[in-house]
C-alpha cells in the first residue's frame, strides 16, 4: 500500500468521523467547542498511533482468537495513560471531557484500526496509518466543533467574536444537525472532486487508482 | 497435550505478558503524572510557579465554607482551594484563588469543583474574572458580589462561590495582613449610632454602581433614614494623608444629608485634622445627582495657611479626601436609593424627554414590590421603576426570580403610555418569559385608583399545556403575575404620589 494512499484515507476518502462515521459519541458530546475537539482529536491521536505500533509489533505473537481482547488490553493502556496525563496538565479539558475519555478504549476507530490496519501490516505503516486517521478525526471534531462553537456561543477557541449566538447549535440536537449538515456537505465536495478525477483518467486513458484497486479486489 | 489446549495456554500467556507490561508502564505512569486535587497543579494552571502547600489552620471553618488547603508561591502569591457553603439551590464550590501578596489582590481564579444542579446555572470563566483585581483590606473585602460575577438566573451559584471568596479573603486578613475577620457590621453600625437614632439594618450593596477614591464599609437601611460607613482616599497629588473613614445619614423622603461624622481622621500632619464644622457643611445638603459633591467647596479647608498639605487647588488634601466620601455616598445613594441607574431606561421609553428624579417614599412600603426610580420628565410625564417577584399569591413553587419594569404615565391624563421589562425574572425556561405584547396590554390604562389593575388579566400569561409546570393555582403563569404586580405597584405609587407630590 503507497503511504500516499494511507495519507488520503485517513484525512479524506476513509475519514472515521465524516467517511465512516465512527466514533459518533464522543463527536456530538465533545463539539461544543473548538478547543475540546482539538483536544478529544489530539487524545485520539495519540492512542491511535501507540495502539497501532503495540498490535503490529505483536501482530506474529498475538493469537487469532484473543485477538480481541489483547487490543483492548493495548488501547486501555494509552487511555489510562492519555487520562493521567490531561488530569495533571490540562485539567479543564479533563474535566471538559468527563465520561467520553475512558470510553475511548471502545472507540470504533482505534479498534477497527487496531482489527484492520494494524494487524496485517507493518510497523511504519500501522504508525502512518494511526496517525492520518488521528488527523482525519481531529480536523472533522475541529470543523464540526468550530461551526458549533461559532453559532452557538459566538466564539472560536474561547475568543469572543460577536454577541449573537444560537443557542441551538450548542445544544446536542445541535451538534445531531450540524454533524449531518457537515457530513452531507464533505461527501458532495468528495465525490464531486472524485468524479472530476476518475473523467480526467478516462478522457486521458488510464484508469484513476480507486478504480484500479476495485478490480484488483474482484481479481 | 493437544494443540487446542496448547492454544489456549499460548493465547493466555500472551495475553498476561501483554497484562503485565500494561501494568509496569501505568505503574510508572502513575508516579509521573501523579496529581492530588487542589494540589500545586491546580495553582500552577492558573499562575506557573513554585507552588508548595502549607499547613491550613485547622480551626478555619466559617459560616461561608472551609479553606481545605493553602499553598504558597514563594512569597509573591498565596493560594487557596476553598469551599464556599451552597446558597439558594446551589450546591457548595470549591474555587482555587491565588492572592498576590503584595498588593492583596485577587490575580486568578478557577472553579475546581461547581455546586450548580447544571452547567447552565453556573458561571463562566469570563464572570469569575470580575473577582480579579479586587484588593483585599479586610475581612470585608467580599462582602459585595462584583456585578459581572453575580448572575441573574444563576444567584445561587453566586452566591455560594462568593461564599468561597469570603472565607478566603478572611482566612487571608488573619493569616496574611494579620487582621481580625471578625464581622465587623455591629462595629459599624454602632458609628451610625452615634449620629443617629433611628435602628439600622445591614443591606446588600449593589455592586453594580462603581465607587471611585474607595469603598463602602456598610450600608444600612432604617424606615426613614440610610445609613453609609465609608473610607475614603484622596484624588490627588502630595497626599500627607491616609485614608478616612467617615460615617453618613441620609434622609429618604428629602434625599438630605442629615448627619455625618469622621470616625477614623487620616491626617498625618498635626493640623489638618477634619473637624466637625468642616463636616456639618454637608449637613442639610440635598442629593440631586450622583455627582453633587464633584465641587462642592462648602466643606474644603483652604490650605493658603498650611503650606505642607497645599496643594495645586488650593484645598488641603485631607478635607478633599473627606469630600470622596461624601461623593462616594451621593453617587451611591443616587443610583441605587433613588433609582438613578434607572433613567436611561426612561429615556428609552419616552425619547427627547429630561428626567428629574423625585424622591419618594411610600406611606407604607407595598407587599412584595419596590419601587426604585420615580421621575418627573420635563413634559410633565411621570417615570416609575418598580421591582416585583410575585404577586405573593401560591408562591411554595415559584419559578421566577426578580421582574424589573419601567412604566411611563401621562402626568396629565393618568393614563399608561409606554412600559417595558427591565429586568427578566425567568430562571431557568425561556418559555416562562413575559413577551412584551402581555406588557404592552397595560398601555392605554387610565390608572383611576391604586387598584386599578388588581383584576386586570390582559397582561397575564395561561398557564397551560407545556407551560404546566408553574402553574399557579389560578392559571396564570408566576412570571406574568409578578409583572402585574410590579403594575400594580406603580398604580399605588402614582395615587399617593399624584395627591400628595404631583399633583
Amino acid at each position: 500500500m503507497k503511504i500516499k494512499d494511507i495519507i488520503m484515507d485517513g484525512l479524506f476518502r476513509q475519514n472515521p468521523t465524516l467517511r465512516l462515521v465512527l466514533g459518533v459519541c464522543s463527536t456530538l458530546a465533545l463539539t461544543t467547542s473548538a478547543f475540546d475537539s482539538f483536544g478529544m482529536g489530539v487524545a485520539v491521536t495519540f492512542v491511535l498511533v501507540c495502539s497501532n505500533v503495540i498490535v503490529s509489533l505483536l501482530r506474529n505473537v498475538i493469537p487469532d482468537k484473543v485477538r480481541i481482547p489483547a487490543f483492548v488490553l493495548v488501547i486501555a493502556t494509552f487511555v489510562t495513560i492519555v487520562q493521567l496525563f490531561l488530569r495533571k496538565y490540562v485539567n479543564a479539558l479533563y474535566a471538559n471531557f468527563g465520561v467520553f475519555l475512558p470510553l475511548i478504549v471502545v472507540n470504533c476507530i482505534i479498534l477497527g484500526r487496531a482489527e484492520g490496519f494494524a494487524f496485517k501490516n507493518k510497523v511504519g505503516l500501522a504508525a502512518l496509518d494511526g496517525l492520518f486517521m488521528g488527523l482525519g478525526y481531529t480536523w472533522a471534531m475541529v470543523l464540526i466543533g468550530g461551526v458549533r462553537e461559532i453559532l452557538g456561543f459566538g466564539t472560536i477557541f474561547g475568543i469572543k467574536l460577536w454577541d449573537f449566538s444560537i443557542g441551538f447549535f450548542a445544544s446536542q440536537s445541535g451538534a445531531f444537525f450540524t454533524y449531518g449538515v457537515v457530513i452531507a456537505t464533505f461527501v458532495t465536495i468528495w465525490n464531486a472532486i472524485e468524479r472530476k478525477q476518475k473523467l480526467k483518467s478516462a478522457t486521458a486513458g488510464v484508469k484513476d487508482p480507486a478504480t484500479i484497486a476495485e478490480e484488483k479486489e474482484e481479481n | 497435550m493437544n494443540e487446542n489446549v496448547k492454544g489456549s495456554i499460548k493465547a493466555m500467556a500472551v495475553l498476561l505478558c501483554i497484562a503485565i507490561a500494561s501494568g509496569l508502564l501505568l505503574a510508572i505512569c502513575n508516579d509521573v503524572f501523579y496529581y492530588e486535587a487542589g494540589g500545586a497543579e491546580d495553582f500552577n494552571a492558573l499562575l506557573s510557579g513554585n507552588w508548595a502547600l502549607v499547613e491550613v489552620a485547622e480551626d478555619f471553618t466559617s459560616d461561608y465554607g472551609t479553606v481545605s488547603k493553602v499553598a504558597e508561591n514563594g512569597t509573591s502569591h498565596a493560594g487557596f482551594i476553598v469551599v464556599g457553603n451552597g446558597s439558594g439551590k446551589s450546591g457548595a464550590y470549591t474555587m482555587a484563588i491565588i492572592i498576590d501578596r503584595a498588593t492583596n489582590k485577587v490575580v486568578a481564579v478557577k472553579t475546581i469543583e461547581m455546586g450548580a444542579t447544571s452547567s447552565g446555572y453556573d458561571l463562566s470563566q469570563d464572570q469569575l474574572d470580575a473577582y480579579v483585581g479586587i484588593e483585599i483590606a479586610d475581612a470585608t473585602a467580599f462582602d459585595v458580589i462584583p456585578s459581572g460575577a453575580l448572575v441573574a438566573g444563576a444567584t445561587g451559584s453566586s452566591k455560594a462561590i462568593n461564599n468561597a471568596f469570603k472565607v478566603a479573603g478572611a482566612y487571608y486578613t488573619i493569616h496574611y495582613l494579620g487582621g481580625s475577620a471578625v464581622d465587623p457590621t455591629e462595629e459599624y453600625l454602632g458609628y451610625l449610632g452615634q449620629i443617629s437614632t433611628e435602628t439600622f439594618t445591614k443591606a446588600d450593596v449593589d455592586g453594580s454602581i462603581a465607587v471611585n477614591n474607595g469603598r463602602l464599609l456598610l450600608v444600612a437601611t432604617s424606615q426613614t433614614q440610610v445609613g453609609f460607613y465609608v473610607e475614603s482616599t484622596s484624588d490627588g497629588n502630595y497626599v500627607d494623608n491616609g485614608a478616612y473613614r467617615v460615617a453618613i445619614i441620609v434622609d429618604r423622603a428629602t434625599a438630605q444629608i442629615v448627619s455625618a461624622k469622621v470616625i477614623e481622621d487620616g491626617a498625618t500632619i498635626p493640623g489638618y485634622e477634619v473637624g466637625q464644622t468642616t463636616i456639618d457643611a454637608y449637613v442639610g445638603q440635598a442629593i440631586t445627582s450622583g455627582n453633587v459633591f464633584d465641587n462642592f467647596e462648602g466643606g474644603l479647608i483652604d490650605s493658603s495657611s498650611l503650606n505642607a498639605g497645599m496643594t495645586n487647588t488650593g484645598w488641603t488634601q485631607s478635607s478633599r479626601t473627606v469630600r470622596n466620601a461624601f461623593s462616594i455616598v451621593a453617587n451611591y445613594y443616587y443610583n441605587a436609593f433613588l433609582g438613578g441607574k434607572y433613567l436611561a431606561d426612561l429615556e428609552t421609553l419616552a425619547t427627547g424627554e429630561t428626567w428629574t428624579i423625585v424622591p419618594f417614599a411610600p406611606s407604607t412600603p407595598y407587599v412584595d414590590a419596590t419601587i426604585l426610580c420615580l421621575a418627573q420628565s420635563s413634559s410633565g410625564k411621570v417615570g416609575i421603576v418598580v421591582s416585583a417577584v410575585s404577586d405573593g399569591v401560591n408562591t411554595t413553587n415559584i419559578m421566577n426570580g426578580e421582574y424589573i419594569v419601567a412604566i411611563i404615565i401621562d402626568g396629565a391624563t393618568d393614563e399608561v403610555l409606554s412600559a417595558k421589562i427591565v429586568k427578566d425574572g425567568w430562571v431557568s425556561m425561556d418559555i416562562f418569559a413575559v413577551p412584551q405584547e402581555k406588557v404592552n396590554a397595560y398601555v392605554g390604562t387610565v390608572i383611576t385608583s391604586a387598584t386599578v389593575f388588581d383584576t386586570f388579566e390582559g397582561g397575564l400569561v395561561a398557564a397551560e399545556g407545556y407551560l404546566n409546570y408553574g402553574e399557579t393555582n389560578t392559571g396564570w403563569t408566576q412570571s406574568s403575575r409578578a409583572v402585574r404586580h410590579a403594575f400594580q405597584a406603580v398604580a399605588g405609587c402614582y395615587v399617593e404620589y399624584s395627591e400628595n407630590i404631583g399633583g
